[in-house]
Parts: C-alpha cells; sequence; structure tokens
C-alpha cells in the first residue's frame, strides 16, 4: 500500500478552514503553556481539551490534540533552561546544559536551539508517520476477534509497564480499569451491570469524565500538598541571540539527525517515551563528541540532542497507534480516547475510508510543528513567566476547566461527579504509584477486549488455546505482551546506566 | 514505638473487598454477561493477594527500621489535599443550586482565599478572565447549556 495521494491532496482544503486554524492556535499556545508548568503534563492538557474537540469536526479536533502532545513537549524545556525546573520528565536532560547556558548570559541562545531542534525533531518524525504508517496499517486487516483481544491486552501491559514502583500494580490497575468497563448494559444480553439502580450508569461510566478526574483533578490535589512549601523560581537572564549561527548550526546537524532518529524509534517502541529518547539522545551524543568534557557545562550540543530526540518522539508513538491501536505512552493513550469519540478506530481503514481526516491530521500535526516554532520565537520568554504563577491560582483554574469539560461530555451532572470521583481515586492511585493511564486505557479498550474476548470462546468452541495458538498473528502478539513485561526492567536498567554514564 | 502499617496493606485488602462485592453481583448475570467480569476479578483478587502480601513485608522493613517511614502514605500530609477536595464537592452541589457562573465564582475566590492569595487584585483578574474565556468557549462556541441556578 502507498500513500493515497488524492486523499493527500483533497485535506489542504480541510486545512483552510477557520476552525481547523482556531484549533491549531489553541493546540499549539496551549501546548507550550501546559508544558512550560512544572508538573502539568501533556496528558492532562490532552485531557483537559478532549471534551472541546466534541463539538469540532475531527480534523480540528485531533490536530489540536496532536498539537498539544508535541507542543508540550517543546514548552517543558522552557522552563528546563530559564528556572531550571523541567516542565515535563521529557526535558530533564534540556535543563543539564540548557540552564548552565542562563547562567552564563546565553539563556536566548538555548531557548533557540531547544526551538530549532524541537521544530526539526518534530517534522522529522511527521514525515516518518506519513511514510510508515500507511503500509503498517495493512498489518490490521489481518485482525479478527482474537487478535483484537490481543491487542488491547498488549496495550495494557505496555501502560501498566508505566508503573514506577511496580508492574503488579500497573495490572492491577488495568484490570480495574476493565472491570470498571464492564459497568453498564451488556450490550449482548441487555442485562444492566453493576448499575445499582442508576439510570445515569446503563450506558456505562464516561471514560472521559473518569480521565478528567484522575489527571487532572489529582494533580491540583498534588499541588495543595505542596501549598506551604516555599518556591523561589528565579527567571535567568536573557541576553544575547535567540538565532543560532551558520557555525553553530554545522556543528550540531549531526547530532539532531542522529538525535531525531532515535527519538522516532524510541516513540515507536512501546512503554519508553520522551523521558528515555532524551536521556538517550543526550548520551549518544556525549560519546559522539569531538568535545564530550563540554557537556553539562553549557554545551548547545547538549540541548539540541535531547530537543530533537524529545519532540521526535511524538510522531513516532502515534505510528503504533493509528496502525495498530497500541498507544506506548499516557498520552497516546489519551489521544486513543480522542479518536473513538470522533468515530475513528486505529487500523487500515484510517488509511482508506477515513484517509482524507488521517492525512490532514498528520500534514496539521507537520504544520503544529512548524507553528510552534513560531510561537516559540516570539512568546518563549514570556511564557516562562507562566512556570512563575502560584498554584493558588492555577488550582482552580484547571478544576472549573475539569469542571465544565466533563460537563460538556453529555450536559450532564452525573459526569461532573463521576469526575471528581475519580479525582479523589487518582489522587490515592498517584500517591500509592499505581499509573491513573492504565485505567483509563482499560475503561477505552474494554469494550474492545471483552468482544473480542467473548466472540473468540464462541469460535474456539470451547479449545481455546488449540484455537489461539492456530493464528500466527496471536503467536506474535503472545511473544509481543511477554517482552512488554519484560522490556521495563530492561529500560529501567540502561535508563539507570544512562544517568550513571552522564554522572560521570 | 507505634507500629505503621504500610498504605498497601489498606489497599491491598480495599481490592479485595471491592472484588468480592463485584463478584457477588456478578452471581445474577446471566452466564454470557458474567464472563469477562469474573474473569477480572479473579485477576483482580491474585493481584490484591500479591499487593497485600508485599505491604506486609513493607511493614515488617519499616518496623525493624530497614526501610524509610516516610514511604508511608500519613493522613496528615492528605489532610489538605482532602479539604480541597471537599471545597471542590461543594463546588459541584452549589452548581446546581446557584448556577454554574456564580458557584465558579464563590468557589474560584474560596479556593484561592485557602491557597492563602489574599491579593484582590488578582483575584478579580482570574475570576473575570476564567469567567469570560469559558463562556465565549462554551456557551457562544460550544453551545453548550451549562446549569442556571436562582442566581445566573
Amino acid at each position: 500500500m502507498h500513500i493515497d495521494t488524492n486523499a493527500l491532496i483533497s485535506v489542504f482544503s480541510e486545512l483552510m478552514s477557520v476552525q481547523f486554524l482556531i484549533a491549531l492556535m489553541i493546540g499549539v499556545v496551549g501546548g507550550i503553556i501546559i508544558g512550560a508548568l512544572p508538573g502539568l503534563s501533556a496528558s492532562m492538557g490532552i485531557a483537559l481539551l478532549i471534551p472541546v474537540t466534541f463539538g469540532m469536526s475531527p480534523v480540528a479536533g485531533l490536530t489540536m490534540l496532536a498539537a498539544i502532545y508535541t507542543s508540550a513537549i517543546y514548552g517543558g524545556s522552557i522552563s528546563a533552561i530559564l528556572i531550571h525546573t523541567p516542565g515535563t520528565p521529557a526535558s530533564a536532560a534540556t535543563a543539564m546544559d540548557g540552564y548552565q547556558m542562563t547562567l552564563q548570559g546565553r539563556g536566548l541562545k538555548a531557548l533557540g536551539t531547544s526551538t530549532i531542534c524541537s521544530v526539526l525533531g518534530g517534522l522529522f518524525s511527521a514525515v516518518c508517520l506519513l511514510i510508515l504508517a500507511p503500509p503498517l496499517a495493512k498489518v490490521s486487516l489481518r485482525f479478527s476477534s482474537p487478535e483484537y483481544f490481543l491487542i488491547a491486552i498488549f496495550g495494557l501491559t505496555i501502560i501498566a509497564s508505566l508503573a514506577k514502583e511496580s508492574m503488579i500494580k500497573g495490572l492491577a490497575a488495568g484490570v480495574f480499569g476493565l472491570l470498571l468497563s464492564t459497568v453498564g448494559v451488556d450490550i449482548l444480553s441487555g442485562y444492566p451491570r453493576y448499575t445499582f439502580g442508576i439510570t445515569a450508569l446503563e450506558s456505562g461510566i464516561s471514560f472521559v469524565s473518569a480521565m478528567i478526574g484522575l489527571f487532572s483533578l489529582s494533580q491540583v490535589m498534588i499541588q495543595v500538598e505542596k501549598m506551604n512549601e516555599k518556591t523561589n523560581k528565579v527567571i535567568g537572564d536573557l541576553r544575547g541571540s535567540f538565532w543560532l549561527t551558520w557555525s553553530e548550526l554545522k556543528s550540531i546537524w549531526r547530532t539532531i539527525v542522529r538525535s531525531s532518529i532515535i527519538g522516532v524509534l524510541i516513540g515507536i517502541l512501546p512503554g519508553a517515551g520522551g523521558d528515555i529518547a532524551s536521556w538517550l539522545s543526550y548520551n549518544e551524543a556525549k560519546r559522539f563528541s569531538k568535545t564530550p568534557e563540554k557537556f553539562g557545562k553549557g554545551h548547545i550540543e547538549g540541548v539540541a540532542a535531547s530537543e530533537a530526540a524529545n519532540n521526535a518522539v511524538t510522531g513516532g508513538a502515534l505510528i503504533p497507534l493509528l496502525t495498530l491501536g497500541i498507544p506506548g505512552s499516557s498520552a497516546t493513550a489519551i489521544f486513543l480516547g480522542g479518536l473513538l469519540i470522533q468515530g475513528l478506530q486505529p487500523g487500515h481503514e484510517l488509511f482508506t475510508k477515513h484517509a482524507k481526516i488521517t492525512y490532514a491530521v498528520i500534514v496539521g500535526f507537520f504544520i503544529a510543528n512548524i507553528l510552534m516554532g513560531i510561537v516559540g520565537y516570539l512568546s518563549a520568554k514570556y511564557v516562562v513567566r507562566v512556570s512563575t504563577v502560584p498554584s493558588g491560582i492555577l488550582g482552580p483554574i484547571i478544576v472549573v476547566l475539569s469542571v465544565v469539560g466533563s460537563f460538556a461530555i453529555n450536559n450532564s451532572i452525573v459526569d461532573v461527579y463521576t469526575m471528581a470521583i475519580f479525582g479523589l481515586m487518582g489522587y490515592y492511585m498517584r500517591k500509592a504509584n499505581f499509573p491513573t493511564a492504565a485505567v483509563v486505557l482499560a475503561m477505552i479498550l474494554g469494550p474492545m477486549a471483552e468482544r473480542g474476548f467473548r466472540q473468540s470462546l464462541v469460535m474456539s468452541k470451547g479449545n481455546v488455546l488449540a484455537y489461539y495458538a492456530g493464528r500466527p498473528i496471536c503467536i506474535i502478539l503472545f511473544v509481543l505482551i511477554i517482552i512488554g513485561l519484560i522490556t521495563p526492567i530492561l529500560m529501567q536498567r540502561m535508563s539507570k546506566n544512562t544517568n550513571t554514564a552522564i554522572d560521570d | 514505638m507505634k507500629k505503621q502499617i504500610h498504605h498497601d496493606v489498606y489497599i491491598g485488602l480495599v481490592m479485595i473487598f471491592v472484588s468480592l462485592v463485584a463478584l457477588i453481583k456478578a452471581l445474577p448475570m446471566p452466564g454470557n454477561a458474567a464472563q469477562f467480569p469474573v474473569l477480572m476479578i479473579v485477576i483482580l483478587i491474585a493481584f490484591s493477594l500479591w499487593i497485600t502480601y508485599q505491604g506486609i513485608k513493607k511493614t515488617q522493613l519499616i518496623n525493624s527500621g530497614k526501610a524509610k517511614k516516610d514511604d508511608i502514605i500519613f493522613f496528615e500530609k492528605t489532610k489538605m489535599p482532602l479539604i480541597s477536595f471537599v471545597i471542590v464537592v461543594i463546588y459541584i452541589i452549589l452548581i446546581e443550586i446557584l448556577g454554574f457562573f456564580a458557584s465558579t465564582t464563590l468557589f474560584v475566590a474560596a479556593f484561592m482565599y485557602f491557597y492563602k492569595i489574599r491579593d484582590l487584585k488578582k483575584i478579580i483578574i482570574t475570576l473575570v478572565g476564567l469567567n469570560a474565556f469559558i463562556y465565549f468557549l462554551f456557551v457562544i462556541q460550544l453551545n453548550v447549556p451549562l446549569p442556571k441556578g436562582i442566581i445566573f
């Protein structure tokens, strides 16, 4: 299968609509601001803005979510460079050299490097997404009920592996989410399951409300914990030039290319995100550099490596999501929710039946990366002031947006209470190191998993194991699930080794 | 010295309790409808037992001084977040009584006061900006019928 050029040409009409341009702008500006705020993640930004996409066309809505995703990763570097507080974990490596540059009076140069490299990394990943996704999506044509069941389990395994402390906690969160997804009237038998006589529960628990509660309200509660802590965020001195000189560009282009490739590959790899990509690229840049001793002391190459990589992750992570429905991170798990809300199922149909929408979103993602650079150039030194806004102002704003967002789903106050309950649950889950994303993803994938499970039970005629073992894709998926369970342990070791190497 | 119990013990036990309630509720379901939930409950009970067991081990380590007490979630530390949660619940209840914008105004002012932000200028700017943004985006653009109460 090749790229559908007709669809690609026709998408440009979609991209000219006013709604699309507004959505793009909200996504980019909102993403940069959310990213620059320490503690607020790309996942939270996407969760908070999903209800806004309900009233939009699929192209505008999904482009906005993709724009938030990439811009938040970039926004995180602004606070990392200027106040030594990474806005997102993906920018932690940027702080190493970025903040040193600021201390040396080269803060603007660090911002310029970060902006240019983030844009280039993001653009490279968008091109990879455009080239790699259509042929890969063809694989999904061979999926039937058993494969869909295993895909859901694989996705959950990946998200469960994001648990900081123990994978069992991640898996337990996923299974709990699957159980929650059974609430409501069973489509096949018509039996109301776990509704406790409450009419509102007959249509199930709204996963968008749950998502907003788990990601946003819980975050506000965590911020409240620190309300008595005194913060002393001093914005570094901004002098010098934003733009890189020709010789500076020449000195880092190899790093940008290498880091972008690493970023895309890490993005495709489920379970590994921007933080791993940026540290790995940083380490590789140091290894290949002629002047490794300069790293950690305000070296432009250090900023370039980390920034090109973490933004390249975004397009890479969308490849398995759009083609096979496998989300590799919290942000892409929420993005999957955004896709399903628009009635779009990941897989082959996204690149055939819905090609016009999909290609428009990919091109929109490409444009978002360029716009991110322009907005970044114009506003980076002002955006950083947002990160000094006290939590006492941000907290109520996030709560109100969570309330209005969850109400807007069905214009129902029940969804707002659902959001609040999940907010409380999310707070304790995060305190006890249970990954909240696993619950959300399980609630999203639950109906597909159950349908696949029940249909394959019927089709197997009693011999489930033999039935699954007779299907090659099922065997591959079984192997991937096992790899998915082992990889986090290896990744943790690799990350530890990388950090040790950097400390050295 | 008072013995501390690691929170994983409580969490594991709560998960077992929830699983058992879900199992009892699954009993009257027709066979096909019960299959998937029952399978999930069985797996969840197995994980819960493991988490409880790990919690007991962590408790022993903490009480023997081999692990830090900081690893435990203390009520004292979660008190303020819980108060803020109660404020949020009161806000949601008030939405149906006073209407969205009136209760939002009250909530934002109260939350900022609770958060020790007493600068009137900051409170007013936040209130006006937030209400205007929501009115423009959700009411005008997205046509969301936000609840109207006795005030607005």
